[in-house]
């Protein structure tokens, strides 16, 4: 259910994406593809929006979430089982989840 | 039939418990040590470094994600720039995708391309994910027939691969497949099946990704359906004793044999009518890290850790048992959090119990320090050449060791057990085995190679590991 709410979400964002720097129509498809086997249920991984679990994470800081989704930890895989991602989908992917605002490499 | 039944959760809590309480002896590491794998360093801004799930494989490629069909065969038959390696989800320990030439990835075709309720059946790409599989064909009221414990991986990568599930009945993936198209270096893009190139079709169906990149399935379905599946603790050598009934009563049967202790957990699967209610019961991913903790506390009595910990095992194992219930695609597969690497193979099926009782004897009597419980599953036969259910039906027996740990030890012991069981190994999972070895075990294997050989001359599919794996 939770799944099938984001992606309609998702979904409905991307056409205005280039205009006001919302998630890609790239990035919601990966969501939806890859992320979202877990980040759409809360059980099992932090959730798109969720502000209590992401600020837990956020405090490490952008680049430390992002060295984690290249090298898995704990539940998460490596790359986020994403093999096709590029450093910009990941970077894109994280703001997109956790609301955090990329630095750029 | 002695029984106690017990959720992972309450076996693992209540040995925490009695840990804590002085029940069990102090704190002794039973771990061997991580494995020493180097991995590319991730530097941002420099080409992304790709790693396996069980991170136990790692290379820096270049990527390649083409959306047609039409682009994945024209950049297959015409790619000349070192190694081009298909990959999907990452979930093999095998090195079977590594290369620091060019990665393709068929993400870019996912989906359900078409149902036929009519004819049981459904197209398939070949980049959709496995829980994606079961969504979609659920939503249109079929299911795959069977499937694997964890459904992460794409399709592409489980049939390559001849990944399956457990039941008699069920053959793997592979089996399910009635067709296919696959872009080739030597001959473009090739639809076959049983009828229409069918050599090519029955070494597609299970190929490691070197005979070119499949880009979709046809597939048997059946009408969508509901399972039920119970888990719970039993004492080993009863289910061994009657493991033939116990197979072939339930729809799905498998155990999990915990080494050092005499218990099994026993889960079997069978179907339900549309009235049961859907649970999920309570599963807890950590909990096979607890079991551990547990075992390391009992790790400083050498003589008496094995009996503690399997009385603390049975004392634990009240009278609870855990029940999923729900649509087939949810209930055949389940969240795998704990990192782990595994090695497989598949017996004769008449050989699996001797083959595992050697298994735990000789952890036993080893010492090896192992609580990682090992699954024992069971396989129809198939007619793929290089699937490892080949013209037999089989017992796949796995071992796994914790991603944090040496797994190299203990896998070194057991697979010489398999092998004198003539097991077949996953071709995903971690073996030793090479060219020759396998030569004897697949009656088709030289057909194999020769029709490898005519799609792909050149070997540009081929790393080193299926370099090693072909004798090329």
């Amino acid at each position: 259910m939770l799944r099938a709410l984001f992606t309609l979400m998702l979904l409905a964002l991307a056409p205005s994406v280039q205009a006001d720097d919302g998630p890609s129509a790239r990035s919601a498809r990966i969501f939806e593809q890859v992320c979202a086997h877990c980040h759409a249920r809360p059980e099992i991984a932090p959730i798109l929006g969720d502000a209590v679990e992401w600020q837990l994470r956020a405090e490490k800081g952008f680049e430390s979430l992002l060295l984690n989704t290249v090298t898995g930890v704990r539940g998460m895989p490596p790359l986020g089982s994403c093999a096709f991602c590029s450093e910009a989908d990941l970077r894109a992917l994280i703001t997109l989840l956790s609301g955090l605002e990329d630095p750029g490499p | 039939m002695s029984t106690t039944r017990l959720t992972r959760r309450e076996v693992t809590r209540a040995l925490v418990v009695a840990a804590g309480a002085g029940l069990l002896p102090g704190c002794g590491d039973v771990t061997t040590g991580a494995t020493p794998e180097e991995h590319p360093e991730f530097v941002p801004g420099q080409p992304l470094p790709w790693r396996n799930w069980g991170a136990n494989q790692s290379c820096r490629p270049a990527r390649s994600a083409p959306e047609t069909e039409e682009a994945i065969a024209q950049l297959v038959s015409t790619h000349r720039d070192g190694v081009l390696r298909p990959v999907g989800s990452g979930h093999s320990f095998s090195a079977l995708v590594p290369t620091d030439g060019t990665l393709l990835a068929c993400d870019g075709l996912s989906g359900v391309i078409s149902t036929d309720a009519r004819a049981h059946s459904t197209q398939v790409w070949a980049g959709t994910r496995l829980h994606e599989v079961g969504r979609q064909l659920d939503a249109a009221g079929h299911t795959l027939a069977n499937l694997p414990d964890i459904d992460d991986q794409t399709l592409g990568g489980a049939i390559a691969t001849s990944t399956h599930g457990t039941g008699p009945s069920f053959g793997s993936l592979s089996s399910f497949v009635t067709g296919l198209s696959i872009a080739t270096p030597g001959r473009g893009l090739v639809e076959c099946d049983a009828r229409r190139d069918s050599e090519l079709f029955h070494a597609a169906r299970c190929s490691l990704g070197s005979l070119g990149l499949v880009t979709r399935f046809q597939m048997n379905t059946q009408p969508s359906l509901r399972l039920s599946e119970t888990s719970r603790f039993e004492v080993l050598e009863d289910v061994l004793a009657e493991v033939e009934s116990r197979r072939d009563q339930n729809r799905n049967f498998e155990f999990h044999a915990f080494p050092h202790s005499s218990l099994a957990l026993v889960v079997t699967t069978n179907e339900v009518g549309p009235e049961a209610s859907s649970h999920q019961g309570v599963e807890d991913p950590d909990a096979i890290y607890l079991l551990r903790d547990v075992y390391r506390w009992v790790g400083r009595l050498p003589l008496l850790s094995d009996f503690i910990y399997d009385r603390a095992l049975r004392v634990a194992g009240s009278d609870a048992e855990t029940v999923r219930v729900g649509p087939a695609h949810k209930v055949l597969t389940h969240d795998r959090l704990a990192r782990f690497r595994e090695m497989e193979y598949t017996v004769p099926t008449e050989a699996g119990p001797a083959c595992l009782r050697e298994i735990l004897r000789t952890i036993r009597d080893k010492r090896i320090p192992v609580v990682f419980p090992i699954e024992y599953r069971y396989v129809k036969a198939d007619d793929v050449w290089l699937s490892m259910f080949s013209r037999r039906d089989g017992c796949s027996i796995s071992v796994h060791q914790y991603a944090d740990e040496d797994y190299r030890p203990y896998f070194a012991e057991i697979e010489p057990i398999f092998r004198r069981y003539d097991g077949r190994p996953h071709w995903g999972k971690l073996h030793t085995l090479t060219e020759k070895d396998f030569a004897t075990l697949y009656p088709r294997w030289r057909d194999f190679k020769e029709l490898r050989a005519d799609l792909d001359p050149a070997g540009r599919l081929l790393n080193p590991h299926l370099r090693e794996v072909f004798g090329a």
